[in-house]
């Protein structure tokens, strides 16, 4: 496990962008993007305000690994309108848990993460913002 | 082919993002947010990742279609974009004789925009010589633009990345993206310490990570903002020196919000008095505070003098034009092209709304009115562009049973929808990325110019918009008016003033500095007074109320108790999700996320009626029913329903705009209720 896809679910808004700029970037239908918000709603009224929205991501996410090639991030990161989702290597984790409690990992990657589907990439290592993050 | 990106403006609503459109072999393979564009900073909504869907959709109309059957019949003719200009322009000319222009009616709708694209049907009904261009104003924006208009001279936009508060009022900007996609800017200011407030009935996702949600009774806005200058002004919590140098008619606006007593108005509101006081004086004591309200202000009867009593809240607190404040527009110095003096003084629109005429805003309603009643006098074809009035109309089947009247309709669309359904000539429009534009947003109304490229060519035999009006103008006999061939020429002429070029446009968007109090050199923009006016002689002179008042909704618990023996529930919408008003249900990446018409019910109210979860259920108004599902959340109040709106395009059974009453109005806008109405829902 290198590097780690989270949300700050403090900022999650749950306008789904993300869950479509995945399915664009695989070009799949409905049903098959990686990444789908899910709604938590009390039902108690005084707890009215605890509403939450939670990105799950499927196991068929691959962390767009033709994208990072190009030291771009990941379809739902630059997505993103609050910058909830993250995409970093782990040795970032402390720090960014240090400033916020909320955040939960939504899926960890090897290193040498497969690429997207319909794309090959030669090597993540010629990807100097990863190679770099992996030095940290 | 190799992959070309076009940087240009998304128009998928009417927030025009900037966006980067990947093009292969003539087709969108992909759409990707703009980094430099300062409000979304690269991010997008699902409606803009969703673009090439609606581009390329299969559904779409490839070429002019001619009605050969009974109206409505659904029998077409293809036909030839030269023949269907020569149908059109006859019968116009035909009309004309024999009725007067004033016959001819346009209805322009949201989807090709109100930049360089309004002004081209303007010209032309200038030149024409009817006044009857009408518009969804009346329930969507120009009640709030009338209000600043009339109060400090144009509306404002909230600078969330400097405020210190942030108030939300009836708006929802995470699905609803008035003036660009900013929620990115609301989140960064919460986490920096920013107060937020959120005045909003139902528990939207703002409500729910606000530091006070203001649960209003629905319909009730008015009175909550009078009730806060109330206090605001008696415990001297305004800002005095900018009410004193900057301001006209404050002993008058404190006489008249002395009955507005937060006893008074919590019984109205239906809000406890500590949270009415918590509310305003944190909205007061942080300042500066940008204050947002949104469209479900619009869609009242009471619509303009809600939107004037906000506009004087941000007066009285100071927040007017100043860092994290409401911001006057920075904007480029633009062209006219629509010839208002070319326009017969003599002939009188449809309906007498002078305020909304002025902005050629006219609502739709008065011109449906006109085509029933012929009165004041008939009107016998209309020209629909980019709008869908059959079912986004209040009481859409009088609209339905208008348009089936006309002796001419034409409707130029993307889609066939239930609109074109009526029409004589259906047109194939472009869409937006297939056409150049100088859009409202951001262009024509921000700080930042990006201008909207053609990313393809139009798909089929479709038009730009531009063109149908340039080429309509010449058959009509207007050659010399309509002398461009291009839209670009159009546009150089728009920005001419302000010494730009389209062609330095493309190249890179510009961005104006921001500057501040810009009052202190040149006043308040187009006030007499040059001042902020809070009582509005201009109104008066029009014979409207200069002082705004509360006005209980004409459909309501209080006003009509009459009804609650069978409606006992109020209705109003549920906050937009991934659609705009009645268009996007056929994208399938989108309708995948919002499936369905759906009415939200409190547990409580489900529990009596036997409602579960996802029960098809029949909601009833004195005007009619509907079929849809419910959903049970607590997340609406108890007695209170929600209905997600617009599905009356691709569900006609769920058309909310059935249960909507078109008599009462606005008498400024002759803004509908379209989310405020009493209703009852049971299992189906």
């Amino acid at each position: 496990m290198e590097h780690i896809l989270y949300a700050d679910i403090d900022r999650c808004v749950g306008c789904h962008a993300c869950e479509i700029a995945c399915r664009q970037e695989y070009n799949v239908p409905s049903g098959e993007g990686c990444i789908t918000i899910v709604t938590l709603e009390s039902q108690e009224d005084a707890e009215l305000q605890n509403l939450y929205f939670i990105p799950v991501v499927s196991g068929r996410c691959t962390g767009c690994g033709h994208l990072l090639e190009t030291a771009a991030e990941p379809a739902c990161v630059s997505a993103c309108p609050t910058k909830c989702i993250q995409y970093a290597h782990v040795s970032a984790l402390p720090w960014a848990l240090s400033q916020k409690k909320s955040l939960i990992i939504l899926r960890t990657y090897p290193w040498d993460n497969p690429p997207g589907r319909g794309y090959t990439i030669t090597s993540l290592a010629s990807n100097t913002k990863s190679t770099s993050r992996r030095q940290q | 082919m190799k992959e070309r990106i076009v940087r240009t403006v998304c128009r998928m609503c009417q927030a025009g993002c900037g966006i980067q459109v990947h093009v292969e072999d003539g087709r969108i393979v992909k759409v990707c947010g703009l980094a430099e564009d300062p409000r979304t900073r690269g991010a997008l909504c699902p409606k803009g990742f969703a673009a090439a869907q609606l581009v390329h959709s299969p559904d779409r109309l490839q070429y002019p279609l001619k009605r050969v059957g009974e109206r409505g019949a659904g029998k077409w003719q293809r036909i030839t974009w030269d023949e269907a200009l020569h149908f059109i322009a006859s019968r116009l000319k035909e009309i004309k004789g024999s009725d007067g222009a004033e016959a001819i009616s346009v209805f322009k709708g949201q989807a090709p925009d109100w930049g360089d694209s309004f002004q081209y049907p303007q010209r032309f009904m200038n030149l024409l010589g009817s006044p009857n261009l009408c518009t969804p104003g009346s329930v969507c924006h120009y009640p709030r633009v009338l209000a600043a208009a009339f109060t400090y001279g144009v509306k404002t936009s909230p600078d969330y990345q400097n405020a210190r508060c942030i108030v939300l009022w009836a708006t929802n900007p995470t699905g609803a993206n008035e003036g660009g996609l900013r929620i990115g800017h609301i989140i960064d200011a919460r986490e920096r310490g920013a107060k937020l407030i959120v005045v909003n009935p139902i528990l939207t996702d703002l409500a729910a990570k606000a530091d006070i949600w203001v649960r209003i009774r629905p319909g009730t806005d008015c009175a909550l903002a009078l009730g806060m200058l109330n206090v605001i002004i008696n415990e001297n919590l305004y800002d005095r020196e900018f009410v004193d140098t900057w301001t006209f008619g404050f002993d008058q606006l404190k006489r008249h919000v002395q009955q507005y007593l937060p006893k008074t108005v919590s019984n109205i509101t239906g809000l406890e008095a500590k949270t009415i006081q918590e509310m305003l004086r944190t909205y007061a004591e942080h300042r500066p505070a940008c204050l947002y309200d949104g469209n479900a202000i619009d869609q009242r009867v009471n619509s303009v003098q809600t939107a004037r009593a906000i506009c004087i809240l941000r007066a009285v607190t100071g927040n007017l034009d100043v860092l994290g404040g409401d911001l006057l527009p920075d904007t480029l110095n633009f062209g006219d092209l629509r010839l208002a003096e070319r326009m017969p003084k003599a002939v009188k629109p449809a309906g007498d709304y002078p305020l909304m005429f002025q902005h050629r805003q006219l609502p739709l309603l008065s011109v449906i009115d006109a085509i029933l009643t012929e009165k004041p006098y008939p009107v016998k074809a209309m020209i629909v562009q980019g709008g869908n009035p059959a079912v986004v109309m209040a009481k859409s089947d009088g609209t339905r049973e208008a348009l089936a009247k006309l002796d001419l309709l034409a409707v130029m669309d993307l889609f066939m929808t239930r609109t074109a359904q009526l029409a004589d000539v259906v047109l194939p429009a472009a869409s937006s990325f297939e056409r150049a534009g100088l859009t409202a947003y951001p262009a024509m109304r921000s700080n930042f110019v990006l201008v909207q490229q053609k990313a393809i060519e139009p798909v089929g035999e479709s038009w730009p918009d531009w063109r149908f009006w340039f080429e309509l103008g010449k058959r009509m006999g207007y050659r010399e008016e309509f002398l461009w061939e291009d839209v670009e020429e159009t546009i150089d002429e728009l920005l001419a003033p302000s010494g730009m070029t389209f062609a330095k446009l493309k190249e890179k968007p510009v961005v104006l500095p921001r500057q501040y109090k810009k009052f202190e050199k040149k006043g308040f923009p187009s006030m007499t007074s040059g001042k902020v006016e809070l009582y509005a002689d201009a109104l008066s002179k029009w014979g409207y109320q200069p002082l705004p008042s509360y006005v209980e909704p004409p459909e309501s618990p209080v006003s009509t108790p009459e009804l609650l023996a069978n409606y006992p529930l109020t209705a109003i919408c549920w906050p937009r999700s991934v659609y705009v008003h009645s268009q996007h249900r056929n994208l399938p990446w989108l309708r995948e996320i919002d499936p369905e018409p759906l009415v939200r019910v409190h547990p409580d109210d489900a529990d009596q009626r036997a409602i579960r979860d996802g029960d098809e259920v029949v909601a009833r108004s004195p005007r009619g029913s509907i079929r849809l599902k419910a959903r049970i959340t607590r997340r609406v109040p108890p007695r209170v329903v929600a209905f997600t709106w617009g599905w009356g395009e691709s569900v006609p059974e769920a058309n909310l705009n059935t249960l909507t009453d078109s008599l009462s109005r606005d008498p400024i806008t002759g803004s509908t209720a379209n989310n405020l109405f009493l209703c009852e829902v049971q299992k189906a």
